[in-house]
C-alpha cells in the first residue's frame, strides 16, 4: 500500500521557488494499478521520485509498504522497482549484465538469478541483442532492458514513469501487458503517463494531477460521471481547463 | 561491503570491455615512454657520432700556426682559405664553424710558431663561435682545450729551461670525491622524478576514469538506476572511490615502470636505477602511494558528485591540480623540501615531500611516512562519508544541466 499525506515539494532557492507539489494527498491500494495523469510539469515524476525516495517531501509524508520514504528509505527500495522516464543506460556492459548486476545488488541468489535473468530476457524478447553493448541498443532496447533491470528483484510495488514513451507499437503493448500480468500476480503498480489511451485501458483508479494538485482522483466511471465527460480526454481537459480559468 | 565490491566490480567489467580505455592505461605509457626515451637516446649518440665525425671548417690568419697547435686535438678540421666579408654572418649560416685570429707573428717558422706568439707584448687569440650550432660550440670548446694544452706545453718548456720543476703547475691537486653510493646515486635520481610522476599520473587517470563514473554517470542519467536500488549510499561512494583509485594506481604504476625503463635506456649504462629498490623502500613507496591514491580518488569522486558535468568537475579541480603539480615541480630540485617539517600535516602535499624524502635522506623516514599515510587516509574516509552523504541529497544527485 502506497499513502501520500499533504506531501508539499518545493525547488529552488531564496530568489526563485518552484512549487512542485502543493500538498497531495492519494492511496494506493495493494494490488492495484494507479495511473497518475497530468500535462508535463504537473508534478507526475516528482511525486514518483518521492515515492522511490529519490527526492524528500518538504513537508507532509509518504509510507510505502508501510515505510517511511524519508526516515526508512533503504526499506522503501527494497519493497519498489522504479523506472524514471530519465533514466539511461550507456557503457560497454550488456543487457544480460546488468540485469545480473542489479539482482546480485538486490541479494538474489546466483541459482534462481540466473534463471530469473533469462525468464526476463525471455519475456521481453530481448535474447537476440542480451549480450550486445546497451551502448548499441535503440531506445525501444533500452527500455526493456530497464523495466528489467527494475523487476529482477520481484518487488511488490512497481513504479513507471511514463515507460511507453518513445517506443514502438509492439514494444508498448508488451510493457503494458507486462503490467497487467504484475497486477495479476497481486503485485502495486503506480504508472504515470500523458497517454489517455494507455490510462483509460490500464489503470484500476486515477488521479489527474496539474500544477502540483490533485484535480481529480477515482475509478475511470468516477471521473467521468463527476466530470460529465463521455471520455478520459475529455474529463482530463475538463478538469485541466478549469483550472487554467 | 558486498555491495561495494558488486559496483567495483561491475565498473571494472565496463572498463575492461572498453579497448581505448586499457590500451591508453596500459599500453600507451609503455610504448610511448620506451619509445620517447629510446628515441631521445638515439638522438643524442647520433648527434654525439656527428660530432666526432664532422670535419670543422675553420677560419684563421694563421693557418701555419693553428694546424700546429690542432696536430694533436684528435678531430678532423680544414681551413677556409676567404675570408668571409662578416664573421657573424658566416657562423650564423654555418658557412664556417669557428674563427681563430692571432693577428701578426714575428716569426714564420712553423715549429716556433706559438712561442714566438706568445713572446708578443700583449698575445691574445680571439675565438669566434656560433652557439646556436652544436658543431661551433663543440669546436669553442675543443680549440681552448687545444690552446690551453699547448699554452701549458710552452710554461712547463720555459720552466724547464728556468731549471724549474714543472709539477708546480700542477700544485695544489684538486680532486671531488662523491660519496654517495651507487644506490644513493640512483635514489637522487628518482627522488628527483618519482614524486612529480606519480602526482601527475594519479590526478591524470583519475579526472577521466573518476569524472566519467560520477560526473559524467549524471551527464548520461545512468545514476539515478543505481541510486533508486536498495543499495547504501556509503556502499556506492566506496565502491566508485575504489574503483577510481584502483584505476589511477594502475595507471601511475605502469607509467612509473615505464618511464624508468625508458629513461634507464636514456641515462649511462654506469647508472643503474633500479639499484634504489630496496624491500622496504618499495613497500613504504606502495603504501605512501596508495594513501595518496585513495586521497585524490576521494577528491576527485567529491568533486565529480558536486559537479553538473565532467567539464565543470574537471574546471573545479584544475586549481587544486595545478597547485600540486607545483608541489611536485618543486620537488624536483636536489634541495626542495628539507626543512619542510609543517608540510607534512598538508594532505596529499605530504605524499610528495614523503616520497622525495624517501629516495633522498639515508635512512627510512618512518615517521614522515606514517603521519602521511593516517592523514591522508584520514581525509579520505572523511571525503567518502561527505561523498555518500552527497548520493543521497537531491540538490547534488539532480544538479545536472538536464
Amino acid at each position: 500500500m502506497i499513502q501520500f499525506q499533504e506531501v508539499q515539494k518545493v525547488f529552488g532557492n531564496r530568489k526563485k521557488t518552484v512549487h512542485a507539489l502543493k500538498g497531495i494527498n492519494f492511496r494506493v491500494e495493494s494490488g492495484e494499478i494507479f495511473g497518475l495523469l497530468g500535462p508535463n510539469g504537473a508534478g507526475k515524476t516528482t511525486a514518483l521520485r518521492i515515492l522511490s525516495t529519490l527526492l524528500q517531501p518538504t513537508s507532509g509524508e509518504a509510507h510505502v509498504g508501510g515505510f517511511h520514504t524519508v526516515r526508512d528509505s533503504r526499506e522503501v527500495r527494497k519493497q519498489i522497482g522504479f523506472l524514471s522516464s530519465d533514466m539511461n543506460l550507456s557503457g560497454n556492459l550488456s543487457a544480460r549484465d546488468y540485469i545480473t548486476f542489479f539482482g546480485r545488488l538486490n541479494h538474489i541468489p546466483e541459482v534462481s538469478l540466473k534463471k530469473r535473468v533469462e525468464s526476463l530476457l525471455e519475456y521481453f524478447d530481448m535474447k537476440d541483442y542480451a549480450d550486445r553493448k546497451v551502448a548499441t541498443y535503440s531506445t525501444g532496447m533500452k527500455q526493456k532492458t530497464l523495466i528489467s533491470i527494475a523487476l529482477v528483484h520481484e518487488p511488490s510495488i512497481v513504479v513507471f514513469d511514463e515507460p511507453t514513451n518513445g517506443l514502438d507499437v509492439m514494444t508498448a503493448k508488451l510493457v503494458l501487458d507486462s503490467l497487467r500480468e504484475l497486477r495479476q500476480q497481486g503485485k502495486t503498480v503506480v504508472l504515470s503517463t500523458h497517454q489517455m489511451d494507455v490510462a483509460q485501458k490500464m489503470c484500476d483508479r486515477l488521479a489527474i494531477i496539474d500544477h502540483g494538485e490533485v484535480k481529480a482522483m477515482g475509478t475511470l466511471d468516477e471521473i467521468l460521471s463527476s466530470s460529465g465527460s463521455k471520455d478520459l480526454e475529455e474529463a482530463f481537459f475538463a478538469v485541466v481547463k478549469e483550472d487554467a480559468q | 561491503m558486498k555491495d561495494t565490491f558488486l559496483i567495483l566490480k561491475k565498473e571494472f567489467q565496463n572498463i575492461f570491455k572498453d579497448r581505448r580505455t586499457l590500451f591508453s592505461v596500459f599500453v600507451l605509457p609503455v610504448v610511448l615512454f620506451i619509445v620517447i626515451f629510446t628515441v631521445i637516446g638515439r638522438m643524442t649518440s647520433a648527434e654525439e657520432q656527428k660530432l666526432q665525425t664532422t670535419q670543422y671548417k675553420i677560419f684563421t690568419d694563421q693557418p701555419l700556426l693553428l694546424d700546429a697547435v690542432l696536430e694533436d686535438a684528435g678531430f678532423d678540421f680544414m681551413f677556409v682559405d676567404q675570408p668571409p666579408d662578416s664573421f657573424e654572418t658566416a657562423l650564423q649560416n654555418r658557412e664556417i664553424d669557428g674563427v681563430v685570429l692571432f693577428g701578426e707573428l714575428p716569426s714564420n717558422d712553423p715549429s716556433e710558431a706559438f712561442s714566438s706568439f706568445l713572446e708578443k707584448d700583449s698575445p691574445s687569440i680571439s675565438v669566434y663561435i656560433y652557439s646556436g650550432s652544436s658543431l661551433s660550440e663543440r669546436l669553442g670548446s675543443m680549440l681552448w682545450n687545444a690552446l690551453r694544452d699547448d699554452r701549458d706545453q710552452h710554461l712547463r718548456n720555459q720552466l724547464a729551461q728556468a731549471g724549474m720543476d714543472q709539477t708546480i703547475l700542477e700544485r695544489p691537486l684538486v680532486q671531488t670525491i662523491n660519496v654517495a653510493t651507487e644506490k644513493e646515486q640512483a635514489s637522487g635520481i628518482l627522488g628527483g622524478m618519482l614524486p612529480y610522476m606519480l602526482v601527475i599520473y594519479l590526478f591524470s587517470a583519475s579526472f577521466a576514469i573518476g569524472f566519467d563514473t560520477t560526473a559524467g554517470e549524471k551527464e548520461r542519467q545512468t545514476l539515478t538506476i543505481l541510486l533508486s536500488n536498495q543499495v547504501s549510499r556509503t556502499s556506492i561512494a566506496w565502491g566508485k572511490i575504489l574503483y577510481i583509485m584502483s584505476m589511477n594506481l594502475i595507471s601511475a604504476t605502469v607509467s612509473v615502470i615505464a618511464f624508468s625503463i625508458g629513461f634507464s635506456r636514456m641515462i649511462p649504462q654506469s647508472t643503474n636505477i633500479f639499484v634504489a629498490f630496496s624491500p622496504q623502500l618499495v613497500l613504504f613507496l606502495f603504501l605512501c602511494t596508495l594513501s595518496m591514491s585513495v586521497l585524490v580518488a576521494a577528491i576527485i569522486a567529491v568533486v565529480g558528485v558536486f559537479s553538473k558535468t565532467m567539464k565543470e568537475a574537471t574546471s573545479y579541480s584544475m586549481p587544486l591540480y595545478i597547485v600540486v603539480l607545483i608541489f611536485g615541480i618543486a620537488s624536483l630540485q636536489p634541495e626542495a623540501f628539507q626543512d619542510a617539517t609543517g608540510l607534512f600535516f598538508v594532505p596529499l602535499i605530504n605524499g610528495i615531500i614523503t616520497l622525495k624524502k624517501l629516495f633522498t635522506t639515508p635512512g627510512l623516514p618512518v615517521l614522515g611516512i606514517s603521519m602521511t599515510i593516517l592523514i591522508n587516509l584520514t581525509v579520505s574516509f572523511l571525503l567518502v562519508m561527505l561523498a555518500a552523504r552527497m548520493f543521497s541529497d537531491e540538490r547534488f544527485v539532480f544538479r545536472t544541466e538536464n
